[in-house]
């Protein structure tokens, strides 16, 4: 080869190499959303609008599009890294579950059904597909306080769902939810929308950029939203400026936004006596939920847990505790170091902080409680919900998985399934009703909020269910019911029937107002609600007897005839210590008697020879 | 670490006693006959009851010691086995101990009012420690030899029990923080391993005492 040729091949190389360094390297400087400059002003999020096609919103257009959120803020910040946040990647199942948490929880009183829905790999829950669960079916399930992405975003492979998506859009991850600090951000509105199925149009609506008018739920299947008139979008006036930029008011998600999903109720106090309640202690402080709960740009938040790898320390120990190895991770945030005045060093061992600090103190029974997402609180308006079930129990203070104990919140499942080698799968309401719907009645009336069922019903339905599905079996109040091999109705413990729990870390009380901050009979009794306090065994199947109960003692793998004898001997513990006390106090005046008389004697001695 | 500790420091303890009763032997010959086997185990068993010729207060004083003595056996095994076994004091353990634990300090701040002056050092001891012995010699053995270990052991056990119960008894006031906790936690194990050490030592003397002392009573009588 000679010389020129190598010199235009070399050229023609640069040529078509030097775009694609190019291209690559503006790709990673473009999203200028990435990344930190060190600045820590908050930007001024001021730009342009783009529709789910990319095609940019202006202020006389005369068919104004919804802007997408994947289109508008994906061009300033990954999206797609976002999207496998841990708010949006729960259809997931390759991702690290972490502990257990709060799953969602499929309904149907009909089949009287309450069923814990996750792919998360979380123990006594089911992933959506094993009841027949489609992403779109999930998304018109669990539609009110979804943050977008994930399921939503999923394209429906059934063509009748296709056909609805198609028209629908998709529910994009909603950015807004959480980071627009707007006061007229209003999620029960972005639930009406998505109840509505105008997925597509959540974020314009709830945003209070502008107004949606249309119910695509309402629309024929062979509605056309680029030609037919269905759903109408007004931009609110001066929402797109002479520029056709809008400003929206970005910042770090505030607490209001976490409560949207995140709050929860105790039932026993009266709705009108909220005001009397204290929230967590860390938020009376002047924290903020982001304070611990932190996430980079791949918004994998923190979850607080000890056994997480990345934001270790901002835990409970990481705060409050000093680390002597690295002075940066000690007594993060101000926190104070905890005294733990007289506490024994087991109760670290066998205890999480939160069994003495979360929480309402313990009573008695453990009180039922709602949770904004389970029960789909915060809806004002003609889409409030008054839903009761399922019924929640907190705190239970039992053993988790992590070996030691703390409060829980749980409910107890209720289901069809089959077993085969001892494990249980769920059967989907609709399936147990192509077969059942005559014998599960459904115009019963409710016995605290269950249509009641008997033996005999579950029986009948196990026969119809045998027919097609060997191994029928019903789970119910930690129960699990089958047929024996003369078709009568057995019941049995199994690991299936056993509650769903999560751990309940929040409202964290003030130290004053921990267990054993008064003396170790906060528990040590023996009928301390502690151990003994009750929870309800939920069930809709009636037996004689009303309501079972079970002690918390029984969930903390702890023998109960133990137990009460260990506290028992609390009763004596005054005395042990006033005996251990003065037989010290004897023992020392009888040690230091002798040892002023040996000092007498030695000096006697001394004085002697001296004589 | 105090497990091993204590595993090791047991076996070396009671392979030194068993070593040093076949090296130094009192009491009793031939030593393996079957007989004398038996007959060491019937009175080691007598040792435990008071004596006919004991006054009121020795009777008294011999069943505290007794009592005491039942205690230690049961903090010994409730507060070492556990350990041995691999896990922690807990459970059922933790509630005997717990229960023998004041009846122990109990019998011993007792036994410290009523015994001191027998235990108390004196000139003979100095002499013994000092000048040599001077008392007559049993099989071998020297009574006061013996003695002055003994009084010496009763002392030790009495300065011992003191961090031994203070350090759980403190714990449980509301005045220590966790970092005193896991101190009085160690401390107190620590301390009732050697508190066992020395109380092991100090029964294998005052029964090879009381052997000696019979064995010179029936001397005196034939």
């Amino acid at each position: 080869m000679n010389v020129p040729l190598k010199r235009i091949t070399f050229i023609l190389l640069l040529w078509l190499v030097l775009p694609a360094v190019r291209a690559q390297s503006v790709e990673e400087t473009e999203l200028i959303g990435e990344g930190n400059d060190g600045n820590c002003s908050t930007p001024v999020h001021r730009f342009e609008l783009y529709d789910e096609k990319g095609v940019r919103i202006r202020a006389n257009d005369k068919k104004p599009q919804p802007f997408s959120i994947e289109k508008t803020c994906g061009k300033c910040h990954d999206y797609q890294k976002i999207a496998k946040g841990w708010h949006f990647n729960g259809h997931d199942p390759e991702v690290e579950s972490g502990r257990s948490g709060q799953p969602w929880v499929l309904m149907d009183s009909k089949t009287r059904t309450q069923i814990p829905i996750t792919s998360r790999k979380w123990q006594g829950a089911y992933p959506p597909e094993q009841l027949g669960i489609t992403p779109w079916a999930f998304l018109k399930t669990f539609y009110s306080h979804f943050p977008g992405g994930s399921y939503g975003q999923m394209d429906a492979q059934d063509p009748d769902e296709a056909i609805r998506q198609e028209i629908s859009g998709k529910y994009e991850i909603n950015c807004l939810a959480c980071h627009h600090n707007s006061p007229q951000e209003d999620q029960s509105l972005a639930a009406l929308q998505s109840a509505r199925q105008n997925y597509r149009w959540i974020p314009t609506a709830s945003s209070g950029k502008g107004v949606v008018e249309g119910v695509a739920l309402s629309l024929d299947d062979y509605f056309d939203p680029a030609v037919d008139e269905g759903i109408k979008v007004t931009y609110n006036q001066g929402v797109l400026d002479k520029d056709d930029m809008a400003f929206f008011d970005i910042a770090l998600p505030a607490n209001e936004r976490c409560y949207f999903c995140h709050s929860n109720r105790d039932l026993r106090v009266d709705e009108n006596s909220e005001w009397t309640q204290d929230q967590d202690v860390h938020l009376q402080s002047g924290l903020n939920c982001i304070d611990c709960h932190r996430n980079g740009d791949d918004h994998m938040m923190t979850r607080g847990m000890e056994t997480q790898g990345s934001g270790k320390s901002l835990t409970c120990e990481g705060c409050h505790l000093g680390n002597a190895a690295d002075l940066s991770e000690s007594n993060r945030l101000g926190a104070p170091n905890p005294r733990h005045l007289g506490i024994p060093t087991i109760h670290f061992e066998k205890l999480t902080c939160t069994a003495c600090h979360s929480g309402t103190v313990p009573e008695d029974t453990a009180g039922r409680w709602k949770t904004s997402r389970m029960h789909k609180t915060g809806l004002h308006g003609k889409h409030n919900l008054d839903i009761a079930q399922p019924h929640l129990y907190a705190p239970v203070l039992m053993k988790g998985a992590d070996g030691k104990i703390g409060p829980y919140k749980m409910f107890w499942p209720a289901f069809w399934g089959i077993l085969a080698d001892d494990k249980v799968t769920p059967m989907a309401p609709a399936n147990v009703l192509k077969k059942a719907a005559k014998i599960l009645e459904a115009d019963v009336q409710k016995e605290d909020d269950w249509r009641p069922l008997t033996e005999e019903q579950i029986r009948n339905v196990l026969l119809a269910l045998k027919k097609d599905d060997v191994g029928a079996v019903y789970i119910a109040g930690g129960k699990l019911y089958q047929l024996d091999a003369e078709d009568k109705i057995i019941s049995t413990e199994h690991k299936a029937a056993q509650p769903y729990a999560w751990p309940l870390a929040h409202d964290v009380r003030p130290a004053n107002q921990s267990l054993g901050v008064r003396n170790c009979k906060d528990c040590h009794t023996v009928d301390s609600p502690f151990f003994f306090g009750k929870v309800g065994v939920d069930t809709p199947v009636k037996a004689a007897g009303g309501t079972a109960y079970m002690e918390m003692v029984q969930l903390q793998g702890i023998d109960r005839l133990y137990m009460w004898v260990f506290n028992f001997t609390f009763v004596f513990r005054p005395f042990l210590k006033v005996i251990a006390l003065a037989s010290c106090a004897l023992i020392g005046i009888v040690v230091l008697a002798y040892v002023l008389k040996a000092t007498a004697a030695i000096s006697n001695a001394c004085a002697e020879e001296d004589k | 670490m105090f497990r091993w500790a204590a595993i090791i420091s047991f076996g070396v303890i009671f392979a030194g006693l068993l070593l040093h009763h076949l090296l130094f032997p009192c009491g009793y010959k031939p030593r393996f006959s079957p007989g004398s086997l038996i007959r060491k185990k019937v009175h080691l068993f007598i040792l435990l009851f008071p004596e006919q010729k004991l006054s009121l207060p020795g009777k008294i004083r011999k069943f505290i010691f007794l009592l005491g003595l039942l205690s230690f056996v049961v903090l010994l095994l409730t507060g070492f086995t556990p350990l041995m076994l691999g896990s922690r004091l807990a459970g059922y353990w933790l509630i005997i101990h717990a229960t023998f634990a004041p009846v122990f300090i109990g019998c011993t701040a007792l036994l410290a009012l009523l015994g001191a002056g027998q235990y108390r050092f004196n000139k003979e001891d100095l002499e013994t420690v000092g000048l040599g012995c001077t008392s007559s010699k049993i099989d071998g053995c020297r009574l006061t030899d013996i003695g002055i270990g003994a009084k010496a052991g009763f002392w030790l056990l009495l300065i011992l029990s003191l961090p031994v119960t203070l350090t759980m008894v403190l714990s449980m006031f509301p005045l220590f923080g966790t970092h005193y906790q896991e101190l009085f936690y160690h401390l107190h194990r620590w301390c009732g391993l050697v508190f066992a050490w020395i109380a092991i030592v100090e029964l294998y003397i005052l029964i090879r005492m009381g052997i000696l002392e019979d064995t010179k009573k029936k001397s005196h009588q034939f």
